[in-house]
């Protein structure tokens, strides 16, 4: 038994190369999924912790439409006696260039709820350090006293260059304050209070131009069922409700669940490529063996023996592998993770991640995978190396031969789970995690179909290419065929890595179409107008459209509506007859709606909302309203690529009708003809200067800035595909390694029969040239299978969205160079050690 | 007097005043631009002192009522220090202490903000509330902030009312119309937390009396360290009150305290011991002891005799002698004089003064306590008893 152990810890020792490329399949697939899975994590956690931090500890909220809760009821409800409810002022400003959220509270009111506010851990040690002149009276009196007095986190202090005392600038909502750091919050290590200012509850409401009105009301109730809950629901007013602080923070990160779905399929598929990578190592280490495995059957090992040994050896080359793949994955998800910040930061909401947060739980899941896939890796060669003949074991032929036959099998096989994907499918209806199983299955099941094609083309090959390039070529055809064993697995990975390119690469391009059209069809006016931050100032919008050169305008207003399980984005929308063609609208008459939306109360919704709630035109959709909640008709469902994927449109009229809210967000300018667009903008924003500060932005630049932000969110996504591709070059180096050092004695023979060891290195890289060209024919169908199924099945079921496919020949024939220029790349090493070989060597065991 | 002092100590040690900060930073910085307007930088603003803007209370003035029962946003400090003792008319006996403090974080305001929030307020209004549950050996506690704005808290003038939130004071005054029409001056005091509650009418019996010289008490030599003060000595009160969904009627007599000014505790004064005491033969008693941080009395102590005829008299600190006959030692900490004998000389009057429960500490930001207490002692040689209330500052507090 030692003896055997001995043995094959000798071999690896012998063969460092070997060990290391098993470890580095083993170690890539699991880094991979155990980053992804950090990066997930990390920002969800940021959110909910930042969440936490602004809703302290508020069990409730009261909240009310766009415009926020009347002050009158927070203080009808304080003179009624309730005690623990707290007002809130909140928004976005932007502080040094960064966007910070500005917390605006009343000290208090607050001591039942965020002990940020109140630093130190109460009023006995604040009365201790008051004495001793420390920041905290005089700072909470500045607060109270003064506008422009800011508490902040040490961390965020630092980020922002600040110091306490420091002077400094906020823009809000278009205009400019002085502000000044009354004193540092919190300790040091604290995560949640990054990127958080908090002012006092009037300074927020003079900076967010919000005088009269709160962002919300925290309230913190006893017990679900409490009578204080019946009692402040008896007190609020129409149009305000009381929600659960858990659910409003749930259906915001919800949002952002769609997009983690995809990253996570991601690292499923570089785990898939990764498996076969690390088959591929294993059972090349076990095949390599194949002369020392039949010494040993031949010395009395049992076949149980055998395959305890190999299996032993996988666990432990799965174990090392596997940890250090979850080092590796805690470093590349550091990586990660600033990719997926910013884009659920482009697409979802502003969080702040700063810390990574590894759990053991990631670790387990990519330990597990890891291991996992490599004792899965390791049995079937560990089967058939126990299963050998002693005699038979030392003759490669007899394996290949049996796996030849086995081929059909195997298609077989492949054929059935492509069909049963196939089936899971059509059958899964809007599940987007079964939809990924599909999806995953139809891969696996084409993979296996791979083999035969390889040796159906390899076969039809051979007499065309002896035709072109004599013997050797002939010979590096039919050596592929040979040994598909090893050939067709290196095959397999690198289609399946290839095809993963296609099909992402595929969808971004047919999506990068989709949003383009898009973006332009719905930039219709020539020029946007919009205060930095906020709405418009309203004085300042009949300035704006009364411009010379301003033909017509549409205005737009912003705003989100909270029921107790959603959020839903609505713009009211005032547009002139030339906007009308800006909105793609889905059906058959697609004119007939304008009036119904203009007069009608009608509402228009897009089509991810269309899907999420399953609601189409002519059915109802129950909004929140000034005076209670409403039902409003659908009037058409209208194509839209918006990330915020609740969305709707209302007429301005049926908005101010119903939220009773003046406020615009932004207007559209059509200019009249020959109207000089420069000259326009800069009267536009001479209008806003020392008034409220303006973006003004021509409909090119929107798109510029649109396309931007689309690019920058598959920016992961090409990451992660890219290290897809990096696994499966591994595999190939693998795989032609194994071919060499299988052929060593032919290739020695070779060389003796006067063969120079540049036609036998060139003989090697071709091969390896053409199992990569190989590959990446068959990734080609595999591919745009994807590509579809990614399209029509996972967009489609994770986001609502529909689009067009679109297949730029491009694509396909860079997919098969790539394969082709890769593979070549991985067999110039081999090709480079079978040259160097000595013939007399490799020859003197025959 | 009660608590000139500790109301400045709860808010210098809550929430404001006192000292300005000095703060680290704002050197070093190129300070960014400005662009919007031409105010200066906020740090500068923050270095000028305010206390000038500030009343004083420097020399004697007219008092004037009902109005000066209102508030007087010039000065810094003001409170509004309601304490009684009532029965059911089972004779079970209950203490209260409803009070409710102003505080100016800044003078009030002439700084120019450009559409100004309707909470911006230069003004706080904290409120304590306690009621003695003497046969029940229970003591209830509870405790309120608010700023002054949007009708959360406030006092106006006419009429006289002061409240934070749901706990209020309001003051009557006197509408002879005639006839059965007629209506007595008198307040009502309205407050409730958690299981506790109180609903009282008062009718002064005596007129306001002033404290100190000409109601301009002097607490230590610094010019303007001083308060206007005076004091309504026996309100006759009928209400309810309730504990726990408890509610009882209740009668008895309370005390009302009012006292204004800018200034704090002088730098050596640690607190003071005060007493408001009602006897059975229609004359009170009220007497401040400020004690130095060496623990002897310090000699701006000062107390007013109010007979039931006739003039208040003013009594200097060195007019009364206190002796403790007993200490407590509070379960959170400080060790509090628990049983007094007063003796005052020149009026023959020596007077036992006992808690009527000992637990009587108010747990709030800065501790304190204030209970109420039996009396009884001789005056002119003939036996007397009474009640009232007794206040004890700086024996805790501010140690964890």
């Amino acid at each position: 038994m030692t003896m055997m152990y001995r043995a094959s810890f000798a071999y690896f020792l012998r063969h460092p190369w070997q060990l290391t490329l098993a470890l580095v399949g083993i170690f890539i697939g699991v880094a991979v999924i155990v980053a992804v899975d950090i990066a997930n994590d990390s920002s969800r956690r940021a959110f909910i912790m930042s969440m936490d931090a602004i809703n302290g500890e508020a069990t409730h909220q009261i909240i009310a439409g766009p415009r926020g809760v009347d002050e009158k009821l927070y203080v009808q409800l304080r003179r009624e006696g309730l005690r623990n409810i707290a007002p809130v002022v909140d928004g976005l400003v932007e502080v040094r260039g960064s966007t910070v959220r500005l917390l605006g509270l009343d000290v208090f009111a607050e001591r039942a709820f965020r002990n940020f506010a109140v630093p130190g851990k109460g009023e006995r040690e604040v009365a201790a350090t008051a004495g001793q002149g420390s920041g905290y009276t005089s700072s909470v009196r500045h607060l109270l006293s003064m506008q422009g007095a800011v508490l902040m986190s040490r961390r965020t202090a630092s980020r922002l260059a600040l110091t306490p005392g420091a002077d400094f600038d906020v823009h809000a909502m278009g205009h400019l304050y002085p502000a000044i750091v009354a004193d540092l919050v919190g300790s040091d290590s604290e995560q949640r209070l990054d990127n958080l200012i908090v002012v006092d509850i009037a300074t927020a409401q003079e900076w967010l131009d919000s005088n009269g009105r709160l962002s919300r009301i925290d309230v913190r109730l006893q017990d679900e069922s409490s009578d204080v809950r019946d009692r402040i629901e008896s007190m609020l007013p129409e149009g305000a409700q009381l929600l659960s602080a858990e659910g409003r923070t749930r259906s915001v990160s919800d949002m952002s669940q769609a997009f983690m779905t995809n990253l996570t399929a991601m690292s499923l598929l570089a785990l898939l490529v990764g498996v076969f990578l690390i088959y591929n190592s294993v059972s090349f280490a076990v095949l390599q063996r194949r002369h020392l495995l039949g010494v040993l059957r031949a010395l009395g090992l049992t076949r149980q023996e055998i395959f305890v040994l190999v299996m032993v050896e996988a666990f432990l080359l799965g174990t090392v592998g596997a940890l250090l793949g979850l080092a590796g994955g805690a470093w590349l998800g550091e990586r990660l993770l600033a990719l997926v910040s910013r884009s659920i930061n482009d697409l979802y909401f502003v969080v702040h991640v700063t810390d990574v947060s590894i759990s053991v739980a990631s670790f387990a899941k990519g330990f597990l995978a890891g291991l996992g896939a490599t004792l899965l890796a390791a049995a079937i060669p560990a089967a058939e190396a126990a299963a050998s003949q002693p005699i038979l074991a030392l003759a490669r032929s007899s394996l290949e031969r049996r796996s030849n036959r086995l081929l059909p099998v195997i298609a077989a096989g492949g054929v059935a789970m492509a069909i049963l994907a196939g089936l899971l499918l059509m059958s899964s209806g809007r599940s987007l995690f079964l939809g990924l199983i599909g999806v995953f299955m139809l891969l696996a099941g084409c993979a296996l179909l791979i083999p035969l094609l390889v040796r159906t083309v390899v076969r039809l090959a051979e007499p065309v290419v002896a035709a072109l390039g004599g013997t050797a070529a002939r010979m590096a055809v039919a050596g592929v065929a040979s040994s598909l064993s090893r050939t067709g697995v290196a095959v397999v990975a690198l289609s399946i890595a290839v095809s993963a390119t296609i099909g992402v690469t595929v969808m971004v391009d047919s999506f990068r179409t989709a949003v383009g059209a898009w973006v332009d069809q719905s930039l219709q006016a020539d020029l946007y107008v919009a205060a930095v931050q906020g709405p418009l100032d309203t004085a300042l919008i009949a300035d704006l459209v009364a411009v010379e050169g301003v033909a017509a305008f549409s205005s737009s207003r912003r705003v989100w509506l909270e029921t107790a399980s959603s959020r839903i984005r609505v713009t009211a929308l005032e547009l002139p007859e030339a906007g009308y063609s800006g909105l793609h609208l889905l059906g058959d008459n697609p004119q007939s709606v304008w009036p119904a939306f203009n007069d009608g109360a009608a509402v228009l919704v897009s089509d991810s909302f269309a899907w999420r709630n399953q609601v189409g035109s002519g059915e109802t959709v129950t909004l929140p309203t000034a005076k209670g909640e409403r039902a409003f008709t659908v009037a058409a469902v209208y194509r839209s690529y918006d990330s915020e994927l609740d969305a709707l449109l209302m007429s301005r009229r049926t908005y101010e009708r119903f939220w009773e809210d003046p406020d615009i967000s932004s207007l559209g300018l059509y200019l009249a003809d020959g109207a000089d667009d420069d000259a326009v903008q800069r009267k536009l924003r001479a209008i806003g200067q020392g008034r409220q500060a303006l973006v003004v932005r021509s409909n090119r630049e929107l798109r510029q800035l649109s396309m931007q932000i689309f690019e920058q969110t598959f920016v992961i996504t090409d990451v992660l595909y890219l290290l897809a591709v990096g696994v499966a070059l591994v595999g190939i180096l693998g795989a032609m390694l194994a071919l060499q050092l299988d052929r060593a004695r032919e290739h020695g023979v070779l060389r003796a029969l006067g063969m120079t060891p540049w036609q036998l290195g060139g003989m090697v890289s071709g091969q390896a040239a053409f199992l990569g060209c190989l590959s990446g024919l068959a990734s080609l169908p595999l591919g745009v299978v994807m590509a579809w199924l990614l399209i029509e099945v996972i967009n489609r079921r994770a986001f609502g969205w529909q689009m067009e496919m679109v297949l730029a020949p491009g694509v396909l024939v860079s997919a098969v160079l790539l394969a082709s220029v890769a593979a070549l790349c991985a067999g110039l090493f081999p090709a480079w050690r079978a040259a160097r070989a000595m013939p007399s060597q490799a020859i003197r065991d025959e | 007097m009660s608590n000139f002092i500790k109301c400045s100590q709860t808010i210098v040690f809550i929430i404001l005043i006192n000292s300005f900060p000095t703060f680290s930073g704002c050197s070093g910085e190129t300070p960014p631009e400005v662009v919007s307007t031409g105010s200066p930088r906020l740090s500068d603003l923050l270095r000028a002192a305010p206390e000038a803007a500030f009343s004083l209370a420097i020399e004697a003035r007219r008092f004037k009522f009902p109005q000066d029962h209102g508030p007087h946003p010039g000065f810094r400090n003001e409170w509004w220090y309601f304490t009684g003792n009532l029965d059911d008319p089972q004779g079970r006996r209950f203490g209260y202490e409803l009070t409710i403090f102003r505080f100016a974080v800044e003078p009030p305001a002439t700084s120019a903000i450009e559409q100004r929030s309707a909470w911006r307020s230069n003004e706080v209004f904290i409120g304590h509330f306690a009621i003695t549950d003497v046969d029940q050996k229970r003591f209830h506690v509870a405790e309120r902030y608010s700023r002054a704005a949007l009708g959360l808290a406030g006092a106006t003038r006419a009429p006289t009312r002061i409240w934070v939130e749901d706990w209020s004071m309001t003051h009557q005054r006197a509408e002879d119309v005639g006839g059965p029409g007629a209506v007595r001056e008198g307040w009502r005091l309205e407050a409730q937390q958690d299981d506790i509650a109180i609903s009282l009418s008062l009718t002064p019996e005596k007129s306001p009396v002033l404290n100190g010289i000409d109601g301009l008490s002097q607490k230590s030599p610094e010019v303007g360290n001083a308060s206007f003060y005076y004091s309504i000595p026996r309100l006759h009160t009928e209400g309810t009150l309730s504990i726990a969904g408890d509610v009882v009627a209740v009668s008895g007599l309370s005390w009302l305290d009012r006292e204004w000014g800018s200034s704090g505790l002088a730098a050596d004064q640690q607190g003071w011991d005060w007493f408001a005491l009602q006897l059975a033969d229609g004359s009170d008693l009220m007497f401040y002891q400020l004690r130095g941080r060496d623990g002897t009395a310090d000699r701006w102590s000062a107390g007013t005799w109010i007979p039931l005829h006739g003039e208040p008299m003013h009594l200097a600190g060195h007019d009364v002698r206190i002796e403790v006959r007993d200490v407590w030692d509070s379960p959170l900490g400080g060790r509090y004089p628990m049983a007094w004998t007063l003796i005052v000389p020149k009026l023959d009057l020596a007077l036992r003064v006992d808690p009527a429960l000992r637990a009587q500490e108010l747990a709030t930001a800065v501790r304190y306590w204030e209970g109420a207490v039996d009396v009884s002692g001789r005056r002119n040689g003939k036996p007397v008893r009474g009640r009232g209330y007794v206040e004890l500052t700086g024996y805790a507090g501010f140690q964890p």
